[in-house]
């Protein structure tokens, strides 16, 4: 065996021996197999770490539980919660549930979409994230992950045995001193009994539930997020039932009262023949009554001075109250108990929806292809501007070569340099300056007219991007329905997610490509104390106008059959009744019979994007049509900066929000005669 | 290079005397309006933008077909075509070799091709700002802009030196020319033909590829292989339709 000399790269002359103990060889081997051993020990231990903060996160358990006490309304929210075991570290992650939407029932492919929270898990503790979901269809199970830097744990959720087609009645209670609610098996609602505390904190989860009965419980204990969501579900168009029971000072307290259309003052015996006012059945005899007095809403049945049934509306809800104890004796026994609950559970009439605004591609592209709004996103001005000029130059420059003034090679020189710093300064100019904004968001909304001061309102959202980029739509809370209208993903789109921030507000995150758009359906109560009330009286229409709202609405428009009438401003604070004539002039007439409809064309806008919208959208010609096109009065006025529901974030992405109020109301059958 | 005659004077006629201001007039003429109508035209495909977000593609659509055809016509010496001195003459009277005054020819092309481009390049560039095509993807649009005029723009020379003294079936076959191969050839395989190219890649979209006899080649691997076989054609059919002189 042999060793040479030689010189290192560095240049410093390395001297290598035959092994031997005192030799550097020998030191350096051994350097070498000590600095291996270390690192040998150094890699095990990390693996080591690693795997045991894998085996760590594996000790966090997931258990879910769907909508109330598993049972949910397919196609509505619902709330999920789950229950997140630490038995390990503590975990600092993100819980996530990815439902799946669109699908045949939506006439589109089925696209994921996640929602999304941050939670702290300590260790050896239990933690419940309540979420509200709303897939769109259920043949593909419900994920859920919870992912954190020390591992990720998932959980798979078959939602076929949960759901219901008909929405749900929930019976809240304590639950030992439920009454019985029979519907029949003929109804396709479901009734599920609930204590308080399961009551969710997000208004959306209660949107599957019609019904929700109140009896001898306490609402004392409900959190203030409860208490908001049971508010929000009521505007919204939920029904409440609060039956009385003997323990009369329960409905006294602060947190019913709210809900209560009485004040509760004590309790009586009274005799009751039927509560349903039907003779055939056997008097219910001496019953339990709560005495109370009328707060708001209507008395709709009295027994010997104390009100029995009370009724009163709450934005698109109604709340109804029962004084009798139905849950004790006699009424209890009484044979025409499930019929009189029935009548309670009945759906009320008068309770259509507004008409559907239309919001669809075929909208949309009006609204852009009009140059107003096109000239809000396209630098129209500063391109023809910067091609005129440009032209210009060129033609100087072509004039100066002619004559011969300037040498000609100066002429190329300062031809090719103009050529480039044009080049230049309009890139920088029109893709970082000038006026295009990384996106637009356009948010366009119908406010019906308001009841008890709250007003449904369906708002159609477009947001376009000339980048590609994430965006992040912040929601108002409040909101009931948020629904994409052209969902298709694209290639390279990630899925969009749904970020609860806990119970004030969401946020949407969704990815675009440049020169892409999705548009958006939108639904929520807001408040807004304006009213237009009619009244019909002969051929005369009374309109009575009371905004104590703080929004002022502009060019307001009544619209009758034959006739229209320009209202001008209403600004807020006015109050004032007018009288409109029914009668078209004379040259409107046609024989004997009148308009029928009431004709929006040739009303004059002064913006073309209210133009678009309120004929495209607001007023289209449809199916919803039908409501305005036999016998109505319509008043319009578009609302001055109208609140915004949806918002970004970002200085780069420009904002347009449309709102308009609208009344419609049916003219009498004497008009058609 | 400078000293070629034949450069010299389609020079001195094109730029010394104006006759070609003509060419580039009408390129950014009409490549100007199309800018501006095209952006404030907008419409809306199912969830696919044109308008702004085409903008970029119209524009390199409409320079290419113009500097190809444009560069056709100056080849064809259609701009002032007194003005010029026949090849005959080039060669016999003056002496000149037939290689010098093919590559007068193929020199005065180029210079053009790339002064297109270069007057186009400024609508183009502010195109692709606003609908935020990428800088690369624009440098390449000029790439190709370039190409395409040479390799088609030779058959122009082609054609001048076949039939230098009938203009009329000169001006009959560079339009039938054109035609046939920017346009109608999107008939027949579409990645042949150079504006469905160059959508397919500013769209950044895939063309189908050619199969036959079992073998598939990818669309682009076709479509440049046609392109410089058919310039290479025209290159070699200018050089011997001189040497006929």
């Amino acid at each position: 065996m042999s060793f040479s000399r030689g010189k290192s790269p560095c240049g410093c002359r390395i001297t290598t021996h035959p092994p031997s103990a005192n030799s550097g060889f020998f030191y350096l081997r051994r350097f070498v197999r000590l600095r291996l051993a270390r690192a040998a020990a150094l890699s095990f231990g990390l693996l080591s770490f690693s795997l045991s903060s894998s085996l760590a996160a594996a000790e966090i358990l997931i258990e879910p539980r769907v909508g109330f006490h598993g049972v949910f309304q397919l196609g509505r929210p619902f709330p999920l919660q789950v229950e997140l075991s630490n038995a390990g570290r503590p975990a600092d992650g993100v819980l996530a549930i990815r439902v799946w939407k669109g699908g045949a029932a939506k006439g589109g492919p089925p696209y994921p979409l996640d929602y999304r929270r941050e939670v702290y898990v300590a260790p050896q503790s239990r933690k419940n994230i309540q979420l509200t979901v709303d897939p769109d269809f259920v043949s593909r199970p419900l994920t859920i992950t919870f992912s954190s830097p020390l591992g990720k744990v998932s959980r798979e959720v078959d939602l076929r045995r949960h759901f219901s087609p008909a929405p749900i009645i929930l019976l809240a209670g304590d639950g030992n001193a439920m009454p019985p609610v029979f519907l029949g098996s003929a109804s396709p609602n479901r009734v599920v009994g609930i204590g308080l505390a399961e009551l969710p904190s997000d208004g959306r989860g209660l949107l599957g539930v019609s019904h929700l009965i109140l009896y001898d419980s306490s609402l004392r204990d409900l959190s203030r997020s409860q208490l908001r969501a049971l508010d929000s579900w009521l505007t919204a168009g939920g029904r409440m039932v609060i039956l009385g029971s003997l323990n009369y000072a329960l409905y006294q307290e602060p947190a019913i009262s709210r809900f209560l259309p009485v004040r509760v003052t004590g309790i009586k015996r009274i005799s009751l023949v039927s509560p349903l006012g039907d003779s055939e059945r056997p008097p219910v005899g001496e019953v339990w009554a709560q005495t109370s007095t009328l707060v708001r809403g209507k008395i709709l049945a009295e027994a010997q001075g104390v009100p029995v049934l009370v009724e009163t509306n709450r934005g698109k809800g109604r709340i109804t109250y029962l004084s009798l104890d139905v849950g004790r004796p006699p009424l209890s026994r009484w044979d025409g108990l499930a019929k009189f609950v029935r009548t309670l559970l009945a759906p009320s009439f008068g309770d259509d929806p507004p008409p559907r605004t239309r919001w669809d591609d075929a909208v949309f592209s009006q609204l852009i292809m009009s140059p107003s709004f096109a000239s809000s996103y396209v630098p129209a001005g500063a391109l023809l501007l910067a091609i005129i000029t440009y032209l210009g130059g060129i033609g100087l420059f072509a004039w100066l070569w002619q004559s011969q003034r300037v040498k000609p090679g100066r002429v190329a020189g300062a031809l090719l340099s103009f050529v480039a710093v044009a080049s230049a300064a309009g890139h920088l100019a029109f893709s970082r300056g000038g006026n295009i904004p990384d996106g637009v968001l356009l948010s366009s909304t119908v406010l019906e007219n308001s009841v008890d001061g709250y007003a449904e309102a369906q708002s159609n959202v477009a947001l376009f991007s000339t980048q590609t980029r994430q965006y992040i739509l912040r929601l108002k809370s409040g909101w009931t329905e948020w629904l994409p209208v052209s969902a298709s993903v694209r290639d390279n789109a990630g899925p969009a997610v749904m970020i609860e921030d806990g119970e004030s507000s969401s946020r949407f995150q969704l990815p675009l490509r440049e020169w892409d758009y999705r548009l958006f359906r939108m639904r929520f109560v807001d408040r807004l104390s304006l009213r237009a009330e009619f009244e019909q009286q002969g051929d005369t229409l009374v309109m009575k106008i009371d905004n104590r709202s703080a929004k002022d609405l502009s060019d307001c428009w009544l619209l009758v059959p034959g006739q229209r009438y320009a209202l001008g401003d209403i600004a807020r604070g006015a109050n004032w009744t007018r009288e409109f004539s029914l009668v078209p002039p004379a040259d409107q007439m046609s024989g004997s019979s009148r308009v029928a409809s009431v004709d929006f064309r040739d009303l004059p806008f002064k913006d073309k994007a209210h133009e678009v919208l309120f004929h495209s959208s607001m007023f289209p010609r449809d199916d919803a049509a039908g409501r305005w096109s036999s016998g109505a009065a319509v008043f319009f006025g578009w609302v001055k900066n109208p609140e915004r529901w949806v918002s970004v974030e970002d200085d780069r992405l420009r904002t347009y929000d449309y709102a308009l109020f609208r009344t419609i109301i049916p003219l009498g059958a004497a008009e058609d005669e | 290079m400078r000293d070629n005659p034949v450069l010299q004077e389609s020079f001195d006629v094109f730029f010394g005397e104006g006759h070609g201001f003509a060419a580039y007039f009408y390129l950014l003429i009409i490549l100007a309006p199309i800018e501006f109508i095209s952006l404030y035209l907008p419409s809306l495909d199912a969830q696919v933008w044109s308008g702004s977000a085409s903008l970029f593609k119209v524009c390199s659509v409409t320079a290419l077909l113009l500097t190809v055809y444009l560069a056709l016509r100056v080849a064809n010496q259609e701009f002032a075509p007194w003005r010029f001195k026949s090849i005959k003459r080039w060669i016999r009277e003056a002496g000149i070799p037939v290689a010098a005054v093919r590559r007068g020819q193929l020199v005065f092309l180029s210079l053009h091709c790339a002064f297109s481009v270069l007057l186009c390049a400024p609508f183009l560039v502010w195109a692709g700002a606003i609908a935020r095509t990428p800088l690369p993807r624009v440098g390449v649009t000029f790439l190709l802009l370039l190409f395409y005029a040479l390799c088609y723009g030779v058959w122009g020379l082609v054609t001048l030196a076949l039939w230098e003294r009938r203009a009329e079936t000169r001006q009959v076959f560079i339009r039938c020319f054109f035609f046939s191969l920017v346009v109608f050839s999107a008939l027949f395989y579409l990645p042949l033909n150079p504006v469905a190219f160059l959508l397919a890649y500013l769209s950044h979209q895939e063309l189908a590829p050619l199969t036959l006899a079992g073998a598939r080649m990818p669309a682009a691997a076709v479509h440049f292989t046609f392109h410089v076989l058919l310039g290479g054609a025209g290159w070699a059919a200018h050089r011997w339709a001189l040497t006929r002189e």
